[in-house]
């Protein structure tokens, strides 16, 4: 998979309705698994910081204990995430404008989905669930 | 010295959480739960197979940590 190299920037064009046609899904597998990760890093930096609310409210050692351990392994998983976001190049700590260009086109991106019509009409499936009772 | 560790075991170890404690830690239980379903969802749809194996990390070390903090939760008697 050689699309690493240009995630976001890939998308130049303002983004057709047509989601359908495959030629308007240019760079979209560089869009789909920033934005994913991006959402990975802030629930693991909010994790983290849940742990260590829950630590100052808990006086019990044993439970102090299992979350201390718990932030620790929080701590050491959103580390890997920012490197692996970091070598992706979807992640740039230390260039802050190149941050700041790459934010400002997913936004434009998510603005651009958000726009469409991606899901018309009824989209309750319950009939092809064992549902009989609704 | 032996009343001492048994006035301890009373206080530390038999004794309930304290309602916040209990709160704090379903508080946790209920973020672990919903981290581990949406990471598990996810790995479905990523395409970088090096984001997928750290999302089921995370879903394995949510595994254990919903494990822990059910067992921790299951020590105190609903009020």
């Amino acid at each position: 998979m050689n699309y690493e190299k240009k995630p976001i920037n890939a998308i130049k064009k303002p983004m057709s309705n047509d989601y359908l046609e495959i030629e308007n899904s240019d760079g979209m597998p560089g869009l789909v698994d920033s934005t994913i990760a991006l959402n990975f890093l802030l629930t693991a930096k909010s994790g983290i910081r849940n742990c260590a609310v829950a630590l100052t409210e808990i006086a019990d050692p044993e439970a102090r204990t299992e979350v201390r351990k718990m932030l620790n392994v929080a701590i050491d998983l959103h580390a890997e995430i920012s490197n692996l976001m970091m070598k992706k190049g979807w992640f740039h700590p230390y260039q802050v404008s190149e941050q700041f260009k790459l934010d400002k086109m997913s936004a434009q991106a998510a603005l651009q989905i958000a726009n469409m019509q991606l899901f018309p009409g009824d989209t309750s499936r319950l009939g092809t669930f064992a549902t009989p009772n609704y | 010295m032996v009343k001492l560790e048994k006035i301890y075991k009373e206080v530390y170890v038999v004794q309930d959480f304290a309602l916040h404690e209990t709160m704090e830690l379903h508080e946790l239980l209920n973020f672990k739960t919903v981290c581990m379903t949406t990471s598990k969802m996810i790995q479905g749809v990523v395409f970088d197979q090096e984001l997928k194996a750290l999302l089921e990390k995370d879903v394995q070390q949510s595994m254990q940590s919903v494990n822990v903090l059910q067992g921790l939760l299951g020590k105190t008697q609903p009020h």
